[in-house]
């Protein structure tokens, strides 16, 4: 999980995303480097480009962004 | 039976998946499936609808609704057991599930529903205020496993489907001749662009009109170049093509774009 830090922060036991609900590029440079990206359903994916943590099934939609689930599970 | 004894429904189910699990669209498709018993019923496409997003609310990952219409003769005890039968099989076991089921033959006020549904998009609801509407409405409301707090969202999202103005189609929209009905570019994306009219885009989609992002309706004779998957949104109560303006031509919705419906 290291690997995602320059993007994520640690809050317990998730990981928030740092850049909120837009930032693309930061969305799939965090994705590109991550071990357990897997697609969610594609009806749920909203970038375009598919390698990306706003089209992974292991993100967790918040008001101001989104956490990352995979320490949870 | 006559075909005037066939009844439109509204169906809708919300909180039935779990992180890796069948998606709660995809369960609807197959309801919506089973419920088709003989060539006259008919179902429209699954609509998703996006609900509020906010720490006091149970969701997985991204809090929303599936609905879809059903004309069909059968009974309501018959589709609720089959709808049930289905999300007891088919939903994962740390879902809550819900299941909505709206006789848009009687007479129930419209507006309650659709002001339920917006507010379930802005604020939290308890699963108590849905009761009390679908009681008062004399709407199908049940609960299927864990807290049901689905039924909060199930009954939104019959609620957004009446507004008609919310929500994305599931899954992509195949171009077929409606003779033949075979699919002219198969289940996949199409890799290169093809330029196509809005009125011939119609006739082989069977969707209801092409509308921009900005909410301009495109004629018949203007040309829209179709590319990668094909999405819908419903919007003004019509299933619809969203298009963007690129470089001087009119582009097939990219996902960015979908996501805000």
């Amino acid at each position: 999980m290291g690997l995602l830090l320059p993007w994520y922060e640690q809050d317990g036991n998730s990981l928030r995303f740092k850049f909120g609900h837009d930032d693309y590029q930061a969305s799939r440079e965090a994705a590109d480097v991550c071990l357990h990206f897997s697609p969610d359903d594609e009806d749920e994916q909203i970038d375009d480009v598919p390698i990306s943590c706003f089209n992974c099934m292991k993100r967790r939609w918040l008001k101001s962004g989104l956490e990352c689930i995979q320490l949870k599970l | 039976m006559e075909k005037s004894q066939r009844k439109s429904w509204l169906i809708c189910i919300d909180d039935t998946d779990d992180i890796g699990t069948k998606g709660t669209g995809e369960i609807a498709e197959e309801i919506a499936a089973l419920l088709l018993g003989n060539a006259e019923d008919i179902s429209t496409y699954v609509t998703r609808h996006q609900l509020f997003i906010h720490p006091d609310i149970p969701y997985t990952s991204h809090n929303s609704a599936m609905c879809f219409k059903l004309v069909s003769q059968k009974p309501l005890a018959e589709i609720q057991s089959i709808a049930v039968e289905h999300l007891l099989t088919q939903s994962a076991a740390a879902a809550d599930p819900g299941l909505a089921i709206l006789d848009l033959s009687a007479s129930f006020d419209r507006q309650a529903l659709i002001e339920f549904g917006l507010q379930a998009k802005s604020e939290v609801i308890t699963k108590q205020d849905a009761y009390d509407l679908a009681a008062a409405q004399g709407i199908s409301l049940s609960e299927h496993g864990g807290t049901g707090q689905g039924v909060i969202g199930a009954l939104a999202g019959i609620g957004l489907r009446l507004y008609g103005r919310d929500g994305r189609v599931k899954g992509q929209i195949n171009l077929c001749e409606p003779d033949s009905g075979q699919n002219l570019f198969g289940r996949g994306s199409i890799e290169s662009g093809i330029d196509i009219s809005v009125a011939e885009f119609l006739r082989l989609s069977k969707l209801d009109c092409v509308v921009s992002t900005s909410g301009d309706l495109l004629k018949p004779d203007e040309f829209i170049q179709l590319s990668g998957k094909i999405k819908a949104i419903y919007w003004q109560h019509q299933f619809s093509l969203l298009v963007y303006s690129k470089q001087g031509r009119w582009c097939n919705a990219l996902k960015q774009h979908l996501k805000e419906y």
